[in-house]
């Protein structure tokens, strides 16, 4: 099979089977925890400083509703301030981090989660860089193969049935015969 | 270009084309509408003036337009009329307006109500928990609730007369439990 044959079928084998992983996650309904209306905590609350670090680490996988690709953690407008302060008093609760995804997500939709979770219409996301890499090293690899042919043919030198190198141009065969006779 | 390469790249060439076209057409600024067809959530807030509450639970039956707005917001200021007539037009035993204050002061918002006027409740929510609880991303937002206590529409922007009537007939044909 040729590289060009090769490239094409794995690009297509790739397809298919990105489009059918993502259709296959796409009828799943995930498990998903109760939100926090009239929800229980999952979790004994933690200390202080614990809920400091796990408001902020949330607060870092949300986005902001109204800035262009900023947390809700590193935006400084009134909105991100406010989603902070709540997330880091459903923290004190008790609630967990899946709880308190979720009440954002029925909120604003799952939009607001800046690393989509991976199930679905998500898996291109996160399996197009994959597949971008492994399509460009095939591409790479064929190209230095097709090159390295080239290299070769040019030299002149083929391999003969037997396995020695024969000259196959006759011009050139004049000339190492010319040098011989020199030498 | 060889065909075989060709054939081989054009699926990929035609879903990316298809998934970027299907984007072009989207604001990137809209939220996604995620509270539409859910339970209002709960609110009991205070008036401006700190003298009574409201609780949205006491208001069923009704058809609830509730408008989040702020003194800052020039949109908001464009609303302000339609908003007002609506409700001096529509029966308050049937349609109750409230606006709730979005990330201002009590005071900045009484001194603007006291001179444009006011024809309904306006409440005051602190730490914007009542807008987070609503998906609020910016302001103006207004929210139609039903009878039965459903989310019936968002609307983003500044409203017109012509909205608000069908938006509240619309909310008003709705009859989902609370």
């Amino acid at each position: 099979m040729s590289s060009a044959k090769a490239l094409a079928a794995a690009t297509l084998v790739g397809l298919v089977a990105l489009l059918g992983a993502a259709a296959a996650g796409a009828g799943e309904e995930p498990a998903r925890p109760p939100t926090f209306d009239g929800a229980l905590p999952a979790m004994t609350p933690p200390g202080a400083e614990t809920a400091e670090l796990l408001t902020l680490d949330i607060a870092s996988g949300l986005r902001c509703p109204i800035c262009q690709g900023l947390s809700v953690a590193d935006s400084p407008v009134d909105l991100s301030r406010s989603m902070r302060d709540q997330i880091g008093e459903m923290v004190r609760q008790g609630y967990s981090r899946e709880q308190i995804n979720a009440f954002f997500v029925d909120r604003y939709g799952e939009w607001v989660l800046l690393a989509p979770p991976p199930r679905g219409f998500n898996l291109i996301v996160w399996l197009a860089p994959a597949g971008a890499l492994l399509i460009g090293a095939m591409v790479v690899v064929s190209f230095v193969r097709k090159q390295g042919r080239t290299a070769r043919g040019n030299s002149g030198q083929v391999e003969a049935p037997g396995g020695t190198a024969a000259p196959d141009d006759e011009y050139q065969a004049r000339v190492l015969a010319e040098l011989e006779r020199e030498e | 270009m060889n065909w075989k390469v060709l054939a081989g790249t054009l699926p990929f060439v035609i879903g990316l084309i298809v998934l970027l076209a299907s984007g072009f057409g989207k604001d990137p600024f809209a939220l996604p509408m995620a509270m539409v067809g859910k339970p209002a959530p709960r609110f009991i807030l205070q008036t401006l003036d700190g003298k009574r509450e409201v609780d949205l639970a006491a208001l069923k039956g009704k058809t609830v337009v509730v408008n989040f707005w702020a003194t800052w917001c020039v949109p908001c200021w464009q609303e302000h009329a339609a908003l007002q007539d609506a409700a001096k037009r529509h029966d308050p035993a049937e349609v109750v307006f409230l606006g709730v204050v979005y990330e201002d002061s009590r005071d900045e918002a009484q001194e603007y109500l006291q001179k444009k006027g006011s024809a309904y409740e306006n409440l005051f929510d602190p730490g914007t928990r009542a807008a987070i609880s609503y998906g609020v991303g910016g302001v103006p937002e207004s929210y139609f609730v039903s009878p039965g206590g459903m989310i019936v529409e968002k609307f983003n922007g500044p409203l017109d007369a012509q909205s608000i009537d069908s938006l509240v007939a619309r909310s008003q044909r709705d009859g989902g439990a609370r």
